[in-house]
């Protein structure tokens, strides 16, 4: 088990980590942010989203978190996009058995996301 | 609401023996048979297997045991995986226990010896092989009593084999709390042994009345048993399969969940990612309790005083579960969630945040189809606090023996620095954590596994009714005794009587 402490920044992609490693770090920054976002609120709707983010991240490789990045300048969906459009890359043959299946996941969940940065507005 | 309590069964199945007096159907001997062997099923699971450890227990259990014993030869084994030892094989076969041991020397019974004492297995003694079922359709008051007995053993059974435990609550291992329903039962025995001996055929009255002697000499026998049983709140659920209503959506949501991640929890090394959203799902499932408890009083179910202390003292224990679940999030045990959990878990929050979005608007603002019953909502959440207290509980025993047995990682570089991590520091590699370098993690929990029952005391406390209804903490200095206020948080469920 490797540690991988990838900047969660937009520059990550080139870090020269497989696609799946670096989408688990997009999701992850993603789910930060939305932690951030709750600023400590308990109540807030947007840590159930937090959580369920990480929770798919786990599915895809549990060991994976991104490292804080205060200028990170990509937002939750955008951090979520970049993770789906790395996992899409991802040739047929390689990456988890289940990979299709967490992928669907984080899709179905982005649109959850929208609806919920929609209503923070 | 599909959710159904011992003590809602007792008390239908006390009704309906009450009915045998009032009604006077016909019944049958294989009828009156049919209950003869469900009732010794049902006591049978009841009493349960023989304690070990604590003496006091062992005695206690003893006394209950021979009760059971003495049933007069009964007519069917209570399921197919018992065993006897060979005082209770004679009980059953109606012999002296010497027959029973000559039986087994002289090997015309089947049994093992394990240096103390034989152990027979239900399936190998000769049973009657005419008890037959009763008709679930049938509206035989005496039929309709056995199938309600039957559905008891079930839920018996059920708890019985439950693989998380819940603390402080454990009653089918409490011979005070297994007692009152036990003697409840005799008393339904009685009634319809009484009821048996009035219309089947008198060559077949022999077994009936000794029934009924029986179960009045152990009634007597159990002594003074009348006294609440904690046992009556253990619950039963029967989600709806296409749930239709709001209300629906959030009981099967909450069911499915609770299964999983129980499910989740007995694994061997569980997903540190499930005992998160476990944390998570947890303060979820405050936050929309808080906001029920506005919605009701605004709605005229709840008190202002009732729905202020709601909010108020549900705020704190989702804070705690938050601070949990990112305590967890710092370790790791390698192990993937599983995809069943995620689909609970995923289908809990969406039905949460419509309920939250769509049923929970103010004034005339929620579409018809999108109502919610709020009391019956509040029973849902109150009975997912109590999941909650069990499944924070169990996740609170993990950390340690995780971290003894060099299960629950985390990256070296977040580590203390020592000669052995260097390396793997450098390499950027997971570490087992010591048990000094967890103590926050196990802190967190036993803090979250706290605040659980707190939450199922809050709750259950703003359940009762509105003019008793302030907060805990007002209770307490108000001069409820400390021992109510731990009553309350006995974590058997929400009381439905």
């Amino acid at each position: 088990m490797t540690d991988h402490p990838t900047p969660s920044s937009a520059d990550s992609d080139a870090s020269g980590e497989d696609p799946v490693t670096q989408a688990c770090v997009h999701i992850d920054a993603a789910a930060r942010q939305l932690e951030a976002a709750a600023e400590a609120d308990a109540f807030s709707p947007l840590l159930g989203l937090a959580g369920l983010l990480s929770l798919i991240r786990g599915g895809f490789d549990p060991s994976i978190r991104s490292a804080v990045d205060p200028n990170d300048p990509l937002s939750p969906i955008a951090h979520v996009d970049r993770a789906l459009s790395l996992l899409d890359g991802v040739p047929p043959s390689a990456g988890p058995a289940d990979l299709l299946v967490w992928s669907l996941r984080l899709q179905d969940l982005r649109d959850t996301l929208m609806a919920a940065v929609m209503a923070q507005r | 609401m599909s959710t159904t309590t011992v003590g809602d069964l007792l008390d239908r199945a006390e009704i309906l023996a009450r009915s045998l007096r009032a009604a006077d159907a016909q019944i049958s001997t294989s009828q009156w048979r049919s209950f003869d062997a469900t009732a010794y099923r049902l006591l049978h699971e009841l009493v349960g297997p023989e304690r070990v450890g604590v003496r006091e227990q062992i005695l206690s259990h003893a006394s209950v045991s021979r009760i059971l014993n003495g049933y007069p030869s009964p007519l069917a084994a209570p399921n197919p995986q018992t065993t006897y030892n060979a005082k209770q094989a004679a009980n059953h076969l109606g012999v002296s226990h010497s027959t029973v041991v000559a039986d087994i020397r002289e090997s015309r019974l089947p049994a093992t010896f394990d240096g103390r004492r034989y152990s027979i297995k239900a399936t190998d003694l000769p049973t009657a092989d005419d008890v037959q079922r009763a008709d679930p359709a049938s509206t035989n008051p005496l039929d309709q009593l056995t199938c309600t007995l039957g559905l008891l053993a079930d839920m018996v059974v059920t708890e019985r084999s439950r693989t998380t435990p819940t603390p402080g609550f454990d009653p089918l291992r409490d011979d005070a709390m297994v007692a009152p329903v036990v003697a409840r039962v005799f008393a339904m025995t009685i009634v319809a042994a009484r009821d048996a001996l009035a219309h089947i055929p008198l060559q077949d009255a022999d077994r009936p009345l000794a029934i009924a002697q029986y179960a009045e000499h152990s009634l007597d026998a159990l002594g003074d048993v009348d006294r609440p049983s904690g046992l009556s709140q253990v619950a039963s659920f029967a989600p709806p399969s296409s749930p239709g209503t709001p209300n629906e959506e959030l009981e099967a949501a909450l069911r499915a969940w609770a299964g999983h991640a129980r499910t989740e929890l007995a694994t061997t090394i569980p997903s540190t990612e499930v005992l998160r959203d476990i944390a998570n799902q947890g303060r979820h499932l405050y936050a929309v309790s808080a906001r029920l408890a506005t919605a009701s009083f605004t709605a005229g179910h709840l008190s202002e005083d009732a729905a202020r202390a709601v909010h108020e003292e549900l705020r704190q224990p989702a804070q705690i579960m938050h601070r949990l679940q990112q305590q967890w999030e710092t370790v790791t045990t390698a192990t993937k969630p599983s995809h069943e959990y995620v689909t609970a878990t995923t289908t809990l929050h969406s039905t949460l945040t419509a309920i939250e979005q769509e049923s929970l608007l103010p004034g005339d603002h929620v579409e018809p189809a999108r109502r919610i019953d709020l009391d019956q909502a509040m029973t849902d959440l109150r009975y997912a606090a109590t999941d909650l207290v069990e499944l924070s509980y169990t996740a609170a025993q993990l950390p340690e023996p995780l971290i003894r047995a060099q299960l629950l990682f985390a990256p070296a570089r977040i580590l203390p620095s020592t000669m052995e991590r260097i390396h793997d520091r450098n390499h950027g590699r997971y570490v087992p954590i010591l048990l000094e370098e967890g103590e926050a993690l196990i802190d967190a929990a036993q803090k979250g596994s706290s605040a659980a029952r707190q939450v199922r005391a809050t709750l259950e406390i703003s359940a009762r009714p509105t003019a008793a209804v302030v907060s805990s903490s007002h209770l307490l200095a108000d001069g409820l005794s400390r021992r109510e206020l731990h009553s309350a948080t006995r974590p058997g469920g929400p009381d439905l009587r």
